[in-house]
């Protein structure tokens, strides 16, 4: 258990690292990112991180995002997590917040990284990517 | 081999514990995995036995020898007083709030809450006479500004559900300690590898959705059910424990061989 969470652990940082650079994400959502604003907390009471993050994306139109998923072959679209497949969903805070707002700038996507090698799981991305850009214009 | 027992246990690295947490081979002729015990009825050896509580076991319901082998060992790894373990993450989740509260109490909850969480508050809790109000999962110290002459539980969850707000979970506590308020955390996301808000929150309920379990669905297609979380008491004078306990006997009860695939999984 301990050597699987350390894996996917370290996977997702990977993934979460190389989603920052990419031109299609406008914030990655992961607390062990120096930039997230409650890494400070993080790093004062948790030993690490698990192998769950978010994304928002630059902003564009339902049909992108569409596009996108279907057509990740490695990436699921799936709810829960923790497993050793990757997954991925949509998702939208909007709807049933109360006490705060959700107002991202953009789609977002929770990406649960799973043991796969990450080259086919970037390569899996890019081709979503590619189709998400033929689209969001 | 020798019966490991609980005080050299206390001082292994967590890598260890994981290995030799909740097993006894000592106890079972030197066979390394818990047995899968089965059954409902477990027979007295005499009259007197049936009432002066000698049994460790009475009824298949209440646990059994391998049931009991997982809580223990979840609870040495958490170093919790006691665990509960519950058949779904929601489960945990609306369990640790029904042992906790009732009617005519207030409850406050992080924003940042898993949704399905918000939908038990919402829906059943509120028709069970549970007043829910939700906080900015940023909100810290000011958390004293919504508490009220009945607020008898708050909620946390950090990194908060999809969108990550980090919450501060000490801070918080220590805000509503005073007013003896319980503290119910849904450590989902970080596991208790990776983080254990400590004894100073107290009285408190951790909640875990063990990401160890899903494994066992890919290995074993006959289980029809995967057991996820579990309720991690970290006080051990809660009155909420045999709330816990009792709820858990009456509704949510887990079959033993999925504990013992556990165990043997790790």
């Amino acid at each position: 258990m301990e050597l699987r969470l350390r894996e996917s652990e370290k996977q997702a940082l990977d993934l979460a690292h190389w989603l920052n650079q990419r031109p299609e994400v406008q914030q990655v959502l992961h607390p062990a990112l120096p930039d997230h604003p409650g890494h400070a907390i993080w790093k004062r009471d948790f030993l690490g991180s698990s192998g769950l993050f978010s994304i928002i994306l630059q902003a564009a139109p339902e049909a992108a995002i569409e596009a996108m998923l279907d057509e990740l072959q490695l990436f699921g679209l799936g709810y829960s997590w923790g497993g050793f497949e990757s997954l991925i969903i949509p998702f939208d805070c909007r709807s049933y917040r109360t006490a705060t707002q959700w107002n991202p700038p953009g789609p977002s996507l929770r990406l649960q990284v799973g043991l796969e090698d990450l080259g086919d799981l970037k390569q899996d991305l890019e081709r979503g990517f590619a189709k998400f850009n033929a689209l969001r214009a | 081999m020798k019966k490991t027992d609980l005080e050299t246990r206390k001082n292994l690295k967590t890598r260890t514990k994981m290995i030799h947490a909740g097993r006894q081979p000592a106890d079972q002729y030197g066979f390394v995995n818990t047995p899968i015990y089965r059954g409902s009825t477990v027979l007295a050896p005499n009259y007197q036995a049936l009432f002066d509580h000698s049994m460790p076991f009475t009824y298949g319901r209440f646990g059994s020898p391998t049931t009991q082998a997982l809580e223990t060992a979840w609870s040495e790894l958490a170093g919790a007083a006691g665990t509960v373990l519950v058949p779904s993450g929601l489960a945990a989740i609306s369990l640790a709030l029904m042992s906790v509260l009732s009617a005519g109490d207030h409850l406050l909850v992080t924003d940042s809450a898993y949704r399905p969480t918000r939908t038990f508050c919402d829906r059943y809790l509120r028709r069970m006479g549970v007043e829910t109000t939700y906080f900015d999962p940023m909100i810290g110290a000011n958390i004293t500004a919504l508490l009220k002459p009945n607020t008898r539980a708050i909620m946390l969850e950090s990194p908060g559900s999809q969108s990550f707000e980090m919450q501060d979970i000490p801070t918080i506590a220590a805000a509503v300690k005073p007013n003896g308020i319980c503290v119910i955390m849904d450590n989902t996301w970080a596991t208790i590898w990776l983080s254990r808000p400590g004894p100073n929150i107290s009285p408190a309920i951790l909640i875990f959705y063990s990401v160890l379990c899903r494994p066992i669905h890919a290995i074993t297609q006959n289980c029809a059910r995967l057991l996820k979380p579990s309720a991690c008491a970290l006080d051990p004078k809660m009155s909420i424990w045999h709330c816990a306990d009792c709820a858990q006997w009456n509704c949510a009860y887990v079959n033993p061989k999925n504990k013992h695939l556990i165990l043997l999984i790790g």
